[in-house]
């Protein structure tokens, strides 16, 4: 069974129709490429794959159930959503608080789950700025604790959204092998990027989004 | 039927009559006449009705729900409504309801108003009536700014549920401090976008305004004046 599936999948912001009977479908070991230029739709066919927005016709479906019966955070504990700016999904002062946020609030504080969130900051070479504020932060590493963050609810996939956004050559070479070492532990991925050099070395396969449907790119 | 192009100032006028008269009016009938007139101003200044009451109807549950408790409180008065001799609802608690609720739509009015006129236009009236340009840019700033704000909120609290936490069932104590945690992208988010904001228009050469001359100026016609003069007879009516 596919992880994701779109069938015959149309979604429009009033009179304008952004995506029109789009049909794919994921596997859950799969690293996959999502491009297109900007504003022909990724985000929002990201966003409707974990039902923040909602089909105008067609489904899609995440393990065989339609995205929008699911409760959105029943899908986070399977689903790691990177957004576009990571600003917006830090909410502690501190990488060691934001790593045990979700842990906080799920009732699941434990010894075991510090430990996790100590392998993460090495992991993830946050060691440095590890009594550094939040907000302080660079771009670089507001992006790794963020992915760092969702890797804590430990995911079965990954969807990130433009993740090589404001970063040098050298943070996003750093991305890749973390997101590399990623994938090889059995996490699948789609990177929503212009970028194509940089999911070259990560996905095997791509998907384009242009005049409002999904095409595979050979 | 088009509507009659007001310039900006004499509906700052209007509005600053009609607000600050709901805040001076007290009785509850008077706050009605003050509801009729402003209606009929937002029928003068081409105001979206629909949109209005569109508006009204997403908070009116909320507003509703203040007055049937506001009416419970109030004491005072004969009463209206009764239980075992418990008085529910006297005819004071209910004037004092019906004031409120007719305050809110009067506001929510006034607000309309102004939303005839473009940013830029109420941005040129402020500065033509020699208020000072940085607050009234500010100000306009402030507005722009409010729709990306609510979406940032949006953003975090999906955040949120995304990291697993079924935010609904948490107990009242925890879910109110989560929401506390909203401060912290969205403060850093705000501190940053004022930061590259200043620069950019630090290096558009801001205070250079001054010295500029505009293009376009904003010219009060005679349906203005007319419109202008009723302001004193909106003052009197409502009062008398």
């Amino acid at each position: 069974m596919a992880y994701f599936e779109a069938c015959q999948l149309s979604f429009g912001y009033k009179k304008n129709l952004v995506l029109q009977e789009v049909n794919f479908s994921l596997h859950q070991s799969q690293a996959v490429a999502l491009l297109g230029e900007n504003g022909v739709g990724k985000t929002t066919l990201s966003k409707l794959m974990i039902g923040l927005n909602q089909p105008r016709s067609g489904s899609i479906l995440w393990k065989g159930r339609p995205v929008e019966e699911v409760p959105t955070h029943e899908i986070g504990r399977s689903v790691g959503y990177l957004f576009q700016n990571p600003s917006c999904q830090i909410f502690c002062a501190t990488i060691k608080e934001e790593l045990l946020f979700a842990a906080r609030f799920r009732g699941n504080q434990s010894a075991e789950e510090e430990k996790k969130a100590d392998r993460m900051i090495r992991r993830f070479s946050l060691e440095e700025a590890r009594d550094v504020p939040t907000f302080q932060l660079s771009q670089g590493e507001k992006q790794r604790l963020a992915l760092a963050t969702i890797l804590m609810n430990e995911p079965e996939f990954l969807i990130l959204d433009e993740p090589t956004f404001g970063l040098d050559q050298e943070r996003k070479d750093e991305l890749a092998f973390y997101l590399k070492k990623i994938h090889q532990s059995g996490i699948g991925m789609m990177i929503i990027s212009h970028d194509i050099k940089f999911v070259d070395s990560l996905c095997s396969r791509k998907l384009t989004v242009k005049n409002r449907r999904v095409y595979e790119v050979d | 039927m088009k509507s009659i192009e007001f310039d900006p100032r004499t509906k700052l006028l209007i509005v600053a009559c009609l607000s600050s008269l709901a805040v001076l009016v007290t009785d509850w009938f008077g706050l009605l006449r003050l509801l009729i007139v402003s209606i009929g101003f937002g029928c003068l200044f081409g105001v979206p009705f629909q949109k209005w009451i569109k508006r009204i109807s997403r908070v009116l549950v909320f507003f509703l729900g203040l007055i049937v408790i506001q009416s419970l409180f109030v004491r005072d008065g004969n009463p209206i409504l009764a239980i075992q001799g418990f008085a529910l609802v006297t005819d004071t608690g209910l004037q004092r309801s019906l004031g409120y609720l007719f305050r809110v739509l009067i506001i929510f009015m006034s607000g309309m108003i102004l939303a005839t006129s473009s940013m830029r236009d109420l941005l040129q009236a402020l500065h033509q009536l020699k208020l000072p340009y940085e607050i009234g840019l500010m100000v306009a700033i402030g507005v722009k700014f409010l729709p990306i704000f609510m979406q940032e909120v949006q953003d975090a609290f999906l955040a949120m549920q995304l990291r697993g936490i079924d935010i609904h069932r948490l107990p009242v104590a925890k879910r109110i401090q989560i929401f506390s945690y909203l401060f912290i992208p969205l403060v850093g988010s705000t501190i940053n976008k004022a930061e590259r904001l200043s620069e950019t228009i630090e290096s558009r050469g801001f205070q250079i305004g001054i010295k500029r001359t505009q293009f376009r100026k904003l010219q009060l016609r005679s349906v203005d004046w007319i419109c202008m003069g009723l302001a004193p007879l909106l003052i009197w009516m409502v009062q008398g």
